[in-house]
């Protein structure tokens, strides 16, 4: 055969693959379309019994058997975004109790094991909706699912689901988590103080902790502003690890005591200046004029973050505290004075901006 | 008349030139079919992950950290308000912009006064790296998250190394001026610091804004423009995009993470000593000294692409502005290329030494040598009848049908994932320059690009004017 040939040959199949492309993206377009028609459909089909349900004027078994009548990865999506809402937890449990046994969620569950990430997806968002305390094993399966997308979805599974010895393992594995499953796994946790609490607290007290996992667990106190977990964060304001001392600091800004501000004045001298700029930051939050002496010695600080956080912190502690960054525009040092006349040249709203930052 | 033995050794002077040209093409194109296989998966995973997300509730979270935008500005006047107030608009939690005044020669600066009630501050922050001297440093009274810095004319680099000292926080997100940000899009690109792993750079999408309905600094009504240059371009930044630099992500050792919006970790570009002045290209020399850097430290850090976060940027609407353009950004590469020789199949280096560098050299730099050499061979062949005007004919035909191959797969890739350009008008002008974009644009842009290697020999360093129309009103309705 010929090069020329060979070249014919070519130039016809790339015109049939661009063809291809062409009618291809012309065929998406049309089913697309009608997908789109389809959805607007189930929309309008779905929306009468489910404002009904969830207002009490109809049964969980008439919206159930509504969902009937839709393909199965339909009502899964409607149910998925439902799970999302703020329902009230008792029709979520009832709701969850109701479409338990239907086909498309038993085959929905059945994929939590899958080799594809998309079915154990579905899988987590079916969980979601209608996972029972039963569940535990295949939600900390889903849970440490190495897809976050994945982890995600499932953590929303936990109000459904979790029992005091699941809440313990989640903590557990909350250390290791990225920070997006982290967060989601945070707000969801909300909805389960009274578990979390306890367990909490436990593991804030355990000597045997990594260093990783208390600053975790800290941050988590301090989220949920549990007032045993945070009683028991501000005993390791003197942990060796620098990363959970700048965790306390953060935390103790939630705790408006005088124990705190002698916790925060000790930590505004650590070795470490994270610590010392999370400690300034915190004195601010508190708002204690009794900080007013520590933070001017920090205002000195050799590190350029702790002076701008302590500077910032004192104009946080009333009128006491701004004066005394004013005095700070004539120091002697040309960096605090600097520092001092930024800050006090600050408008309200920049002011503020940098205090929350 | 040439003696017989010159004829001899003129064909198979051509002969290798041709058969050599032929390899290289057949490389090259199919490491770009390479890179699009391994795009599918990463876009699927992406457009996946972006629907599942629930962005406001990760807004209200302290999940997201806080980032420091930074926007070099040389007269701006006309557009500087509407550009600043809508980053200042974008939403995510925390975050400054730090505007940084490039001694404009314009009233850009009396522009923004007037317009953010500015005043003066100290500069009371530590300065890492040397730039030219800042005049003055300001903030907004209307708006309290706005940084502005006055300085001398350093150039962009100069601007974002000053940029990069005034940042208070560990990320910094580097846009052009004139670059309109999607809302939502700061979000999206902080996603993978979100993951857990540790993350150097993330880079964004870019796309095309002229023809675009924009207002108040938002493209509302995503349009393709009508011009034929405009056009062609729209398709080689979603190949570029879509599949060019996704690919990468797979292969671990993207160089390029664009300068008009990318983001990256504040303390690793301190670590380089920040941008560098006097290289045209800053962009893609800040990220193969940032790899360079993460490699020779033994740090495990990603310099990921991610494509839903979206930018919209003005690209040249005539041929003189464009040529200036390409001419740059050639020059930038051939620069960047033969500072950083020495990673050139560097095992030390891993992805970058073996994959990446090669193919910025062989695949990116010599590209349009090797297109000339191609286009003169045949040519000369023609002319003696060394080629057969058949078979000449057949190969052009095959590499633009190829080419035009890759447009088509990028538009198919937008058209299953975020798919912007909605009318079917639109969509057909796509196709059309996908089409036409292989008959005229690509060898105008080669002749741009062979320019540059000119101006780099006789050691030009200079930006070239680069004229900007500003968002005018969109191209006309179509029914669609």
């Amino acid at each position: 055969m010929s090069g020329v040939v060979v070249l014919a040959v070519v130039a016809i199949f790339q015109g049939i693959f661009l063809v291809l492309l062409v009618g291809f993206i012309g065929v998406r377009r049309q089913v697309e379309r009608q997908r789109d028609a389809a959805l607007a459909e189930n929309r309008r089909r779905i929306s009468e019994p489910l404002s009904s349900w969830l207002v009490g004027a109809s049964s969980v078994d008439e919206l159930v058997g509504v969902l009937r009548t839709f393909p199965p990865g339909t009502a899964l999506a409607i149910t998925s975004n439902l799970a999302r809402t703020a329902i009230p937890a008792d029709r979520r449990a009832a709701l969850a109790t109701a479409v338990r046994d239907e086909p498309w969620v038993r085959a929905s569950l059945a994929g939590a094991t899958s080799r594809r990430w998309g079915r154990r997806l579905e899988a987590a968002r079916c969980l979601a909706l209608a996972g029972t305390p039963s569940d535990g094993a295949i939600l900390e399966t889903l849970l440490n699912d190495p897809r976050p997308a994945v982890g995600i979805a499932a953590v929303n599974a936990l109000p459904l689901v979790a029992d005091a010895r699941l809440v313990g393992e989640v903590l557990d594995r909350l250390v290791m988590l990225p920070g997006v499953v982290r967060v989601y796994l945070q707000d969801t946790l909300r909805e389960l103080r009274s578990l979390v609490e306890p367990a909490l607290a436990e593991r804030l007290s355990s000597p045997d902790a990594s260093a990783r996992a208390l600053a975790r667990w800290t941050e988590l106190a301090a989220a949920l502003e549990l007032p045993t977990g945070l009683e028991r964060a501000s005993r390791l304001a003197t942990h060796p690890d620098a990363r959970v001392r700048v965790a306390v600091a953060r935390a103790l800004r939630r705790v408006p005591t005088r124990r705190s501000t002698e916790s925060l004045g000790v930590l505004l001298r650590d070795t470490d200046d994270a610590v010392r700029g999370a400690a300034a930051h915190a004195l601010g939050e508190l708002g204690a004029p009794s900080a007013i002496p520590s933070l001017l010695a920090a205002a000195h600080d050799p590190s350029w973050s702790v002076r701008y956080r302590a500077t910032i912190a004192l104009t946080q502690l009333g009128e006491q505290g701004r004066a005394a960054v004013r005095s700070l525009r004539t120091d002697g040092d040309r960096y605090v004075a600097d520092m001092a006349t930024l800050i006090t040249g600050l408008g309200d709203g920049a002011l503020l901006d940098m205090a929350e930052a | 008349m040439p003696s017989v033995e010159v004829v001899a050794l003129l064909h198979r002077v051509l002969w290798w030139a041709d058969h050599g040209v032929l390899v290289y093409f057949l490389l090259l194109n199919s490491f770009y079919a390479f890179l699009l296989v391994l795009s599918i998966p990463e876009l699927w995973l992406h457009w996946r992950m972006a629907g599942d997300e629930q962005l406001s509730r990760l807004l209200a979270s302290d999940a997201l950290p806080p980032l420091s935008i930074l926007v070099p500005a040389y007269n701006e006047e006309v557009t500087i308000a509407s550009s600043t107030l809508s980053f200042l608009t974008l939403a995510y939690p925390k975050f400054e912009v730090i505007l940084v005044n490039d001694g404009s020669k314009d009233r850009t600066i009396e522009v923004m006064t007037e317009e953010f009630d500015l005043y003066e501050v100290p500069p009371a922050y530590p300065r890492p790296l040397e730039t030219k001297r800042v005049r003055a440093v300001y903030r907004s009274r209307r708006h309290s998250r706005l940084v502005v810095l006055d300085k001398e004319n350093g150039g962009k680099a100069d601007s974002l190394n000053a940029g990069l000292n005034a940042a208070r926080h560990p990320y910094v997100v580097a846009v052009d001026a004139d670059t309109l940000i999607e809302p939502d899009a700061l979000m999206r690109l902080a996603r993978p610091f979100l993951m857990g792993t540790n993350v150097a750079a993330v880079g964004g999408t870019l796309r095309v804004a002229n023809g675009c309905e924009v207002k108040m600094g938002r493209v509302i009504d995503p349009r393709v423009d009508f011009n034929w240059l405009t056009g062609c371009q729209v398709v080689e930044y979603l190949r570029a995009f879509l599949f060019g630099r996704l690919g990468w992500n797979t292969l671990g050792g993207s160089l390029i993470i664009s300068g008009a919006f990318g983001l990256f970790r504040r303390k690793y570009l301190l670590a380089i000593g920040g941008y560098k002045t006097g290289n045209v290209t800053e962009d893609m020399d800040l990220v193969v000294r940032l790899q360079r850097y993460l490699y020779e430290n033994g740090i495990k850090a990603e310099l990921p692409f991610i494509p839903d976060p979206v930018a919209w940027t003005e690209v040249p609407s005539d041929s003189r502005v464009l040529g200036r353009q390409r001419e740059r950004w050639h020059r930038g590469l051939i620069g960047t290329m033969m500072t950083h020789r020495d990673l050139l199949f560097n095992r030390k280096y891993g992805v970058m030494g073996m994959v990446a560098m090669p193919y910025f050299f062989f695949g990116e730099m010599l590209a349009p040598l090797v297109e000339l050499l191609g286009y003169v061979m045949t040519a000369v062949g023609l002319s003696i009848g060394a080629v057969d005007t058949k078979f000449a004919l057949l190969f052009l035909g095959c590499a633009v049908g190829y080419g035009t191959l890759l447009s088509f797969w990028a538009i198919v890739l937008e058209e299953m994932s975020f798919r912007r350009y909605r009318r079917r008008s639109d969509l057909a002008r796509l196709l059309f320059f996908g089409l036409i974009e292989g008959l005229g644009y690509r060898q105008l842009t080669v002749w741009y690009r062979l320019q540059a290697f000119w101006k780099y020999v006789r050691g030009k360093d200079d930006w070239g004017v680069m004229t900007r129309k500003g968002f005018g009103p969109p191209a006309p309705p179509q029914r669609s």
